[in-house]
């Protein structure tokens, strides 16, 4: 046990530790505000068509996330109730895909899904293709966030006790009604932050996306060309509406998430503890 | 052959992390049994199977000439069971309150007046509008049990119901579920290791141990006719001692032919003499090895020759003898096992004990 000089000189290092992280963590976001001159922003923002990357950001940002929520939902149950055969296989297989560099994505992709393969051959008979499409991009953005979608989702499942589920059907409901019922609202704040994550990367989803979907230009594609032709301070606003869009929805899923754990507070599954001490008389 | 209507007949083999359960039982109708036995019996396997959620190897378990559960054919899904059951812990939903936890089973959920009547009974409507995490473990034990009488099951499966309870409480919940099984006429299953308990409420106590059931008797039967030595151990028997350590008396007497064996001893079956000897037993002479107050008697633990020890309670009027002085007890009419640990025929009390037999509840 130090004495309590020691321990506050100890708590005082983790403070000013913890401290310079945050501002370290934090500095990039200052040096955009910094260095955003009015005049920089109304030029660059005014300019005609300089929104509309933000538009085809945020609707292909959607559909990837439709498209994410629809199938990746059900494999992060399956997941998480251990319902797939040789689970890890599966699990292996998702973080493969979270642990490749998003640039090698999309070069895999094009030997996946370009013109010249079996499957963009497939693609051109709906009148689709891979390659600088609306569809290109919404597909790479699928890709790099789908990994984060799945692996919150399935521990978001996974903190819902089976036990409450078996409960809910001992007392009379389907499968079905249970889900709706206990499942869901209890993985709901999980399954929020999840998708809220997958969101953020959809919006700034640049890797794969500038191999296989340069145009049209997302928000990330725009900055990288603005800075390319302009230089940095012409891409700064970009910056700026990058962040605004892709931030506020996962700060919100974290304090809703932070709220929801601190109102059903710990402990709920508990076993009972006595009521008083003579709960156990021996047997006479 | 489907049993009568309203019963549940459990005949199954369940297996279990490094061992496995077998237990044949019929409840009846409106009847509780009490399952009573040390942890790790098998007693919440048996309830878990009954309820569904663990497969049988072999065996049927039949509820309301229903079969529910038969191996290599596919158990009636939980919904369809209509099987109450209060698990150990009371996994209460977490998200809703009180009043929709109760009313989970119900059309309108915590509004519909069952509710209000459920928890007025089980003492909880004061936290009907709280969330789980703000109730004390007694409150979500009873939440949980006006839970499962809400949805109402044909068959009651109860696991340590009332093990937050302080006592008076206790009984008084104890005694509304035995009458309310009489009530609804469903048969119920009530798991513990307390025996008072398994006294209380159930007509018949089942003792399981190591996966196996020992003994179904009536509760004024089972812990003056122990069927074992084992059984007599988890009623309350606190030693065994060779039957020539002690003197017989009145009208008891060895069967003969009975060899060599042990008495037990249980508390409540030894007085300290000098007592008016009406009742046969077998006389002891031991020592006093420590005195501790017990309401308003002394329970006094003597030691043998041998090394044994048991508990014998001086009632008022007796005296209080000093630590380490000398006592003659009376053991009262023991039952005596012989060297395999079975009931010794003829040993044990004679057949009053039926008269003890009611439950709680019972007119």
């Amino acid at each position: 046990m130090l004495p309590l000089a020691g321990r506050q000189l100890v708590g005082l290092i983790g403070v000013l530790g913890g401290a310079v992280v945050w501002l370290a963590l934090l500095g990039p976001l200052g040096a955009l505000l910094a260095h955003l001159s009015p005049t920089a922003l109304r030029s660059s923002l005014s300019a005609p068509q300089a929104l509309a990357p933000l538009v085809t950001s945020v609707e292909a940002s959607a559909i990837a996330l439709v498209v994410l929520v629809g199938a990746g939902t059900p494999l992060a149950w399956a997941m998480a109730r251990d319902r797939l055969p040789a689970p890890r296989l599966w699990e292996g297989g998702v973080l493969v895909a979270l642990l490749m560099p998003p640039l090698v994505v999309g070069l895999l992709l094009v030997f996946l899904v370009g013109p010249l393969t079996p499957i963009g051959h497939g693609l051109a008979h709906l009148h689709l293709s891979a390659s600088n499409t609306f569809f290109a991009l919404v597909l790479a953005e699928i890709y790099e966030a789908a990994p984060y979608y799945v692996l919150g989702a399935s521990a978001a499942f996974s903190s819902v006790d089976p036990e409450l589920e078996q409960h809910a059907c001992l007392l009379g409901d389907t499968w079905w009604r249970s889900l709706r019922r206990i499942t869901l609202p209890l993985a709901a704040p999980g399954l929020v932050s999840a998708l809220a994550m997958a969101w953020a990367r959809a919006m700034g989803a640049f890797g794969a996306v500038i191999v296989i979907a340069y145009h049209p230009y997302g928000l990330p594609m725009q900055i990288w060309v603005t800075l390319e032709q302009s230089g940095l301070p012409a891409a700064l606003p970009f910056a700026l509406v990058l962040l605004v869009v892709a931030l506020p929805l996962p700060l919100a899923a974290y304090l809703w998430t932070a709220r929801a754990r601190m109102s059903s507070g710990p402990g709920p599954l508990t076993g009972p503890s006595p009521d008083s001490s003579i709960a156990e008389p021996g047997p006479r | 052959m489907p049993p009568a209507a309203g019963s549940l007949l459990v005949d199954m083999t369940v297996d279990r992390r490094g061992f496995d359960v077998r237990v044949s039982l019929a409840v009846a109708a409106g009847e509780c049994v009490a399952v009573l036995g040390p942890s790790g019996a098998g007693k919440s396997t048996v309830l878990a199977a009954v309820a569904g959620l663990v497969p049988l190897r072999a065996g049927t378990v039949w509820l309301d000439g229903q079969l529910l559960s038969a191996p290599g054919k596919p158990a009636v899904v939980l919904r369809a069971r209509r099987v109450g059951l209060l698990a150990q812990r009371p996994a209460l939903f977490p998200h809703l309150d009180g009043a929709a936890n109760i009313g989970y089973s119900l059309p309108g959920g915590g509004a519909h007046p069952l509710v209000r009547h459920l928890a007025d009974v089980v003492e909880v409507a004061d936290v009907l509008g709280a969330r789980p995490a703000r109730m004390s473990g007694g409150q979500r034990q009873r939440v949980a049990l006006a839970r499962v009488l809400a949805a109402d099951p044909r068959a009651l499966l109860l696991d340590e119901p009332f093990s937050a309870l302080e006592r008076e409480l206790r009984d008084r919940i104890a005694r509304w579920v035995v009458d309310e099984v009489r009530r609804r006429q469903v048969p119920c299953l009530l798991v513990t290791h307390d025996v008072a308990e398994a006294q209380r409420c159930g007509r018949r106590i089942a003792v399981l141990d190591g996966g196996r059931c020992l003994q179904v008797a009536a509760p004024g039967t089972l812990v003056r006719a122990p069927a074992s030595r084992r059984v007599a151990e988890l009623v309350g028997y606190q030693a065994f001692v060779p039957v020539d350590f002690g003197r017989p008396t009145g009208n008891w007497a060895l069967p003969p032919g009975a060899g060599s064996c042990v008495v037990g001893i249980h508390p409540d079956l030894v007085q300290a003499l000098p007592q008016p000897a009406e009742a046969g037993g077998l006389e002891m002479h031991g020592t006093i090895g420590s005195l501790v107050a017990s309401g308003a008697t002394v329970d006094a633990s003597v030691a043998l020759a041998d090394g044994s020890t048991f508990g014998v309670r001086l009632g008022a009027g007796q005296p209080v003898p000093s630590l380490g002085s000398s006592i003659d007890v009376l053991v009262h009419q023991p039952p005596c096992f012989d060297t395999r640990g079975d009931l010794v025929p003829g040993t044990g009390p004679p057949s009053d004990a039926g008269s003890l037999a009611q439950p709680v509840g019972m007119p």
